[in-house]
């Protein structure tokens, strides 16, 4: 059986996700490349191929020139994954979407705001078709891993579909909510070993809700432990812009 | 014991728990590990929190673990069962959590049983530590009759407060006893004075009036409001299941190594309150909505598998109410169904 041939592209991200995929140990990085032919990686490799079994996409779609060279990648890839948050769930390049547009080019660019265009940002399943994804900010390297096998194998891409909370409770962590913080666990897709949560933070959402959060709950729960409206929104804001039902209700 | 009473001065049961850590058996008991406190192995004696603090998870974790290799296999076809079970004590376990593992013991004896469940029971030495009153208001053990044990432990202990009563109540608990401890054998009933402080500190609470026909109640009340009422404010967040002493479902799952040449069967944890838990092949999926799943669950305390154990399999430790953000409660799902709540019993 051939390799697969694996490509990575980058669109508006730190690029941060592709170094956390190759933050691996020695003996790992060549058990992987046995397994798959790593045919474009601009953090770590020149060559260029045309076709890909497996495109790993990172970043978000937020001018309108990405659009044909992420159709451009489509076409050519039999599997197409949004690879970490910002593809996923248009990450925290949709923190812009709240604001005026003048606002944010003249914050960037001062001197020339107009000089680069820019649109709404948007998650790549916006745009394209998406096989898979791999969520969070960044990805987790060994979650990487074993997509990769699962998609190599022919599996279903094994992501968790439930909530922060559970890893919590594993952890046997006190909830952040009784250590008087805000948490988004509850509604927020596991997957991360509650990282946040469990170092002394909590939950800012990167992996996205799981498939039915009930947001009404967790609205509620939040303003039992005392948040404002504005506040508890803010909460959701940074990575769940593009999660209409999020934002069902909110400004 | 011929109607002699034991007891062990609380020096002698430290002296005792540090026999047995030095003798190279692993001891879990409660005790703190930075902010939390849970139960946890512990390398001596004074690192032990005699006084309980109700914990995010039940001792449930060592018999049955999160994450549990049952299998390894290899592409060109070797197979081996994997069952690891180190010789273990687990000091200071209350009365609700053995009441627990009396219910997992029966369960995972049932058929042909569970081999990993019952080599790591079969290897281990419970000591219980008698409660002399209700841990904290979330706790409802005495609406089921779980503040007092009957079986669960080897052996238990009863802080009378200057020293330890001794209640044995297995062969293997009276032998270990023996081996490890100083004890004082008495002839008078040191444990009185125990049992009637407990016996007044839990005399204002009652069981469920109802408590024997919960089963029948609850089978008659699959359409009551209730579902719906606390289903709504239901995150699934799965927090409910992931800490009952009880709950035992779990997920199996054959994970290749990254070579792609071998590999291994896991089983984990897993929570019927969780949508994906619910999801069938084909995209399926039996109970959608929180309601379904909730009403599934509480069934699975107070009905379908009270009728197989024949007592409550909720032991109403009350950890599900600690870690519900929605105030979602057994005790009051089944109080409104028994109409106790409404009658103010």
């Amino acid at each position: 059986m051939a390799k697969p041939k694996v490509a990575f592209f980058d669109f508006a991200s730190c690029e941060g996700c592709q170094l956390s995929a190759i933050d691996l140990a020695p003996e790992q990085m060549l058990d992987l490349l046995n397994v798959v032919d790593i045919v474009e990686f601009r953090e770590a490799i020149s060559e260029k191929a045309a076709k890909y079994d497996i495109a790993l996409i990172e970043g978000s779609i937020t001018r309108d020139c990405d659009v044909p060279r992420l159709q451009d990648i489509r076409n050519r890839s039999k599997v197409l994954v949004a690879f970490g948050a910002c593809a996923h769930t248009g990450g925290i390049n949709a923190l812009k979407n709240f604001q005026k547009k003048e606002d944010y080019q003249k914050a960037v660019y001062p001197t020339d705001p107009l000089k680069y265009e820019t649109t709404v940002t948007r998650a790549i399943s916006e745009v394209v078709q998406v096989d898979a994804f791999i969520p969070g900010c960044p990805i987790n390297t060994m979650e990487f891993v074993r997509i990769v096998k699962n998609l190599v194998l022919g599996k279903r891409p094994d992501i968790p579909d439930y909530s922060v909370c559970v890893e919590c409770k594993k952890n046997e962590n006190i909830c952040v909510y009784e250590k008087g913080m805000h948490c988004l666990g509850p509604v927020i897709r596991a997957g991360c070993d509650a990282k946040c949560p469990s170092n002394g933070g909590y939950c800012y959402g990167c992996r996205g809700t799981v498939t039915k959060p009930n947001l009404h709950a967790q609205k509620d729960v939040m303003q039992k432990y005392n948040l404002t409206f504005d506040q508890m929104t803010d909460q959701f804001k940074l990575f769940l812009q593009r999660n209409r039902e999020v934002f069902k209700n909110a400004g | 014991m011929n109607g002699k009473f034991r007891k062990i001065s609380k020096k002698d049961l430290l002296i005792g728990l540090d026999r047995i850590i030095n003798d190279g058996r692993k001891l879990a008991a409660l005790t703190r590990k930075g902010e939390k406190v849970l139960y946890d192995y512990v390398t001596k004696s004074d690192e032990i929190l005699m006084q309980y603090i109700p914990t995010v998870l039940s001792p449930k974790k060592f018999f049955l673990p999160q994450d549990e290799v049952i299998l390894e296999y290899t592409t060109k076809g070797k197979v081996t069962a994997k069952i690891e079970a180190e010789s273990m004590v687990l000091f200071g376990i209350k009365p609700c959590d053995l009441h627990g593992i009396k219910i997992l013991d029966e369960a995972f004896a049932e058929s042909n049983g569970d081999p990993n469940y019952l080599a790591k029971r079969e290897k281990s030495l419970i000591i219980g530590l008698d409660c002399s009153r209700l841990c904290d208001e979330k706790a409802f053990c005495y609406k089921v009759n779980a503040q007092n044990i009957t079986t669960g432990c080897d052996f238990m202990l009863h802080n009378t407060g200057i020293d330890f009563a001794v209640t044995v109540y297995t062969e293997k608990g009276a032998e270990q006893l023996d081996k490890y401890f100083q004890t004082e054998i008495k002839s008078e009933n040191i444990l009185d004075d125990f049992n009637q402080a407990k016996a007044a500190a839990f005399s204002k609470f009652g069981t469920f009036k109802q408590l024997k026909q919960l089963p029948e109640i609850f089978e008659n009340n699959k359409n009551h409001s209730v579902w719906q009422t606390e289903g709504d404010k239901c995150l699934s967040c799965g927090s409910c299941i992931l800490v009952c002493p009880t709950c035992y479902c779990f997920d199996v799952a054959d994970e290749m190594a990254l070579n792609l040449k071998k590999g291994e069967r896991i089983r984990r944890w897993d929570a019927c309150m969780l949508n994906s838990f619910a999801v069938v092949a084909g995209n399926d999926n039996f109970r959608e909505e929180p309601k379904d799943r909730l009403k599934h669950r509480i069934n699975r305390k107070f009905n379908y598998l009270m009728k197989k154990h024949g007592e409550s399999v909720c032991v109403g430790c009350g950890r599900c109410v600690r870690a519900c953000l929605v105030n979602i409660s057994p005790k009051t799902i089944a109080e409104t169904i028994t109409g106790e709540l409404s009658t103010g019993g």
